[in-house]
């Protein structure tokens, strides 16, 4: 390692390359493949006479913590007739100077390690360097979820540090059968990824699988869970996803004890769970905190949102379009009397109306809250109320999308899939009546049911029908008899899940050769 | 295409829809007698006709097709061959059925051929996803059948207490009326199942006559329940089933005869499909290189339908009505296979 092109032509060749001996060496090696970035700090020491550095990156530790765990004890080193050696090796097996200390031989692990927010002690004549983890970078401490609120549930939420996110979920799951494999992602952003899972309870292929693909992703970064969701998704292309994302740790213990994967990525508080089920976007957390009675009422509340969320303005503009009949006579002559000023066609109202709710709600979301709060009065009452008055839109159809879009807020994750086809409803409907209503749903219906994702059909329990899992989805049973149910996804009726992720293993391996 | 996780469950909510379809495009309704015994006729025979499927299907592994490619190389391939003929013919005439019936009833601004062309577009897409896939929408289509069940009873309970009912007479069973009637529908049913059997595995026989026993109770439920709502009406309605919904439909202060025509165009586009699926695994079978083997079948289904529609003439309505092309795929293919045997066993 001479010279800076030898060492990484391609910018990541010093992956596997042994450390130096000489300090000099050392530091200038690392300068060169770091490319003296200003943020990398080098303090050199000297201990007992011998020459020693510690390294790391400003921001990535704690201040406090490196002069107190490191540089104190460092300096308080005594030792007779001191050498290279022997202060390395007091260094290492003597002193403990964080919980999570390691030795590394490499430039690439250390490289990593700076970058986790390790400090690396170097010591001179020595090719080896101890790696105390002190990591004391600024983060968002654990906040309530922002897209799975709950009255009764827990308040934590995931935040953007992984190592955060494994605590979350061991403090309520202090088993050893759960386990956390954390593991860099991506050759360049070298991105931490946790996958964790029940030994007891998923097949030991899934797991393989999974990390296989997580190994294997062709990706340069990783900012997102959206980054990695369509390389996890192993069925045939669906709009409906064969994977959740939770941002409750106690969301994800559930889904663990049900047999499932979770994968946590640094950066994002979004965890993935596979395989995910379509009915478990209508159950949240309150179901199991609330009465049964109310449980079941609720789940039904958000059955019947769902269809509203779709279907309503496409069926509204289907029935008055072409079914007229459809509607009793008072509410018939109450719309004509509407429509009777209304300059558009009723299914270019609705469109105009949605995807100017769409409009809206996107600049909501963009602009700053404070902000935010002025776009929705803004463009819902002054702008709505202006059209209506103007004859633009109908005042029945502000009810119908008002109320479609209402309903599509009862199930968040959901909200992709509800939009395009509350769009398409309305076109289809607009043009084919209820027959093209009848057509959509049954396409809808066809997509649903033909997604799986590692051998579970998406549409499970109801198809392949479980009666077993029914206890929690057409009704939520009590915790006395729900407890005592043992339950895993591999139960299901229709799941193969073991199988599909051999074969998936087998093929990726068959692919490889 | 994917048939082996096709439980029997499945398999028989599936045929069960192959009933209602028969009833809702159905437009000669003799007398409730004689259409429920007709049907007990029919279904007497599919269950006679599905004995060797049911015996080779629980003793060998795979479809029907499958089996054919298997054990009679090149002469297994041409029965494939006109599996897939029979399963396109089928489909085809259904589709053009199907789509007569919403231009007429419905959608009167389009033609026949529009409302092919659209509902052939989504078969065609439920094909290519496989006949898996049909029969988990068949499952979730069972819900939906039952609630509509439901109001349509609401709505003419009356009628049905109303009804006079030692005006039923048992008439005398005819054979040559069991093949009529339910019987093409039904047979192109049980011709499902020779592809479904490949996931049924040994509980082929209970997938088979519990799914025949599915599509009679439908048959049987619905003519009972359009004779007692409609009485002696019935005669001058060109689709009775439609015009008795309407009918109970008519006290509800919005009429819900639209929920009823969309579950039906739902479980048409299921039925059609599924047909499509099997004539795809066929195909499959038959030339196993080939891909989108879905599509080919539905762009063929598609095609059939619009022909019946230009033509007086059509072939596919010819070979899906007589009954001897379904009594061979049904019956005698498997049990030439049955009787060849060693295949691998279960």
């Amino acid at each position: 390692m001479k010279k800076k092109e030898t060492l990484y032509p391609d910018g990541y060749c010093f992956e596997n390359v042994p450390l130096a001996a000489a300090l000099e060496d050392n530091i200038r090696n690392i300068k060169n493949i770091l490319g003296n970035t200003s943020d990398l700090l080098i303090s050199p020491i000297t201990i007992c006479g011998v020459k020693a550095a510690v390294i790391c990156f400003e921001g990535m530790v704690s201040g406090l913590s490196i002069s107190q765990m490191l540089i104190k004890p460092l300096m308080r080193i005594s030792i007779e007739n001191c050498t290279e050696k022997k202060l390395f090796e007091h260094i290492r097996d003597n002193m403990i100077l964080s919980v999570d200390t390691a030795v590394s031989e490499e430039y690439g692990d250390i490289i990593r390690r700076l970058m986790s927010g390790f400090a690396v002690i170097f010591v001179d004549k020595t090719d080896k360097a101890v790696c105390c983890g002190i990591q004391g970078y600024d983060k968002r401490g654990v906040d309530e979820p922002s897209s799975e609120g709950n009255i009764r549930g827990s308040h934590e939420g995931f935040v953007e540090t992984v190592r955060t996110n494994m605590s979350l979920v061991r403090r309520r799951m202090k088993t050893p059968l759960l386990r956390f494999e954390l593991f860099p992602v991506s050759k360049k952003s070298n991105t931490d990824v946790i996958v964790c899972y029940m030994t007891d309870r998923v097949p030991p292929a899934l797991v393989k699988s999974i990390k296989k693909r997580l190994k294997e992703l062709p990706l340069e970064t990783i900012l997102g869970s959206g980054y990695v969701e369509p390389f996890l998704d192993s069925g045939r292309p669906s709009v409906f996803s064969g994977m959740s994302i939770t941002e409750r740790p106690d969301v994800m213990c559930a889904k663990l004890l049900e047999g499932r994967v979770g994968v946590m990525i640094e950066g994002t508080p979004f965890a993935i769970v596979i395989p995910a089920m379509f009915t478990e976007h209508f159950q949240t957390l309150d179901d199991y905190n609330f009465r049964p009675f109310y449980a079941v009422f609720l789940r039904y509340i958000r059955y019947i949102a769902f269809f509203l969320a779709v279907f309503f303005p496409g069926i509204y503009v289907a029935a008055a379009l072409f079914h007229p009949e459809m509607f009793n006579s008072r509410l018939l002559l109450n719309l004509a009397a509407a429509q009777e000023s209304a300059p558009l066609n009723l299914m270019w109202e609705a469109l105009i109306t949605l995807i100017f709710y769409e409009i809206i709600r996107e600049a909501g979301v963009r602009l700053p809250q404070s902000v935010g709060g002025a776009v929705s009065i803004v463009g819902g009452l002054i702008i709505g109320d202006a059209a209506v008055s103007a004859g633009v839109i109908s005042n029945p159809m502000l009810l119908v999308c008002a109320i479609s879009v209402t309903a599509s807020f009862v199930i968040p994750s959901l909200d992709q899939q509800v939009t395009l086809f509350r769009l398409a409803a309305v076109i289809i409907g607009g043009y084919a009546g209820l027959f093209g209503i009848a057509l959509l749903s049954a396409l809808m219906l066809a997509n649903i049911c033909a997604a799986e994702n590692y051998g579970l059909p998406i549409m499970a329990p109801l198809s392949p029908f479980s009666p077993k899992a029914m206890g929690d989805v057409a009704v939520r049973l009590g915790f006395k008899r729900l407890g005592k149910r043992d339950f895993t996804i591999e139960q299901l009726n229709g799941a193969d899940i073991g199988r599909a992720a051999q074969k998936e293993l087998q093929s990726g391996e068959g692919a490889d050769e | 295409m994917k048939t082996d996780y096709i439980g029997r469950g499945q398999a028989a909510v599936s045929l069960a829809l192959f009933g209602v379809l028969f009833c809702v495009l159905n437009r000669e309704w003799i007398s409730v007698g004689i259409g429920l015994a007709d049907t007990a006729v029919s279904a007497l025979i599919l269950a006679a006709a599905v004995i060797p499927l049911a015996c080779l299907s629980g003793k060998y592994e795979g479809s029907v097709p499958k089996l054919c490619t298997e054990r009679l190389g090149y002469f297994g391939r041409v029965i494939n061959i006109l599996f897939l003929v029979y399963f396109i013919a089928a489909s085809g005439a259904v589709l053009g059925e199907y789509g007569r019936f919403v231009s007429e009833r419905y959608f009167p601004g389009a033609g026949s051929a529009v409302c092919i062309i659209m509902l052939g577009l989504i078969c065609i897409y439920i094909s290519h996803t496989g006949a898996e896939t049909v029969c988990r929408m068949s499952t979730v289509l069972l819900f939906m059948l039952a609630l509509t069940s439901a109001v349509f009873l609401f709505g003419a309970w009356k009628d049905i207490c109303g009804f006079d009912f030692s005006s039923v007479s048992a008439p005398k069973l005819s054979l040559s009326r069991g093949f009529r009637g339910l019987f093409p529908m039904g047979a192109a049913g049980c011709a499902c199942l020779c592809v479904m059997s490949g996931g049924l595995e040994k509980r082929t026989r209970c997938g088979a006559y519990g799914g025949i026993a599915a599509m009679f109770g439908a048959a049987a439920a619905i003519t009972a329940a359009v004779w007692f709502t409609l009485g002696d009406y019935v005669h001058s309605s060109e689709y009775p089933l439609t015009d008795s919904v309407i009918y109970a439909a008519r006290e509800g202060t919005f009429r819900n005869d639209g929920l009823f025509f969309s579950l039906w165009t739902v479980i048409a586009a299921a039925v059609i499909s599924l047909l499509a699926a099997c004539g795809g695994h066929s195909l499959k079978c038959a030339v196993p290189k080939i891909k989108s083997e879905g599509i080919i079948s539905g762009v063929g289904a598609v095609l059939c339908a619009l022909w019946g529609t230009c033509s007086e003439i059509s072939l596919c309505r010819t070979l899906f009505e007589n009954p001897l092309p379904p009594l061979i795929l049904i019956s005698a293919v498997p049990l030439i296979l049955l009787i060849i045997g060693k295949g691998k066993s279960r």
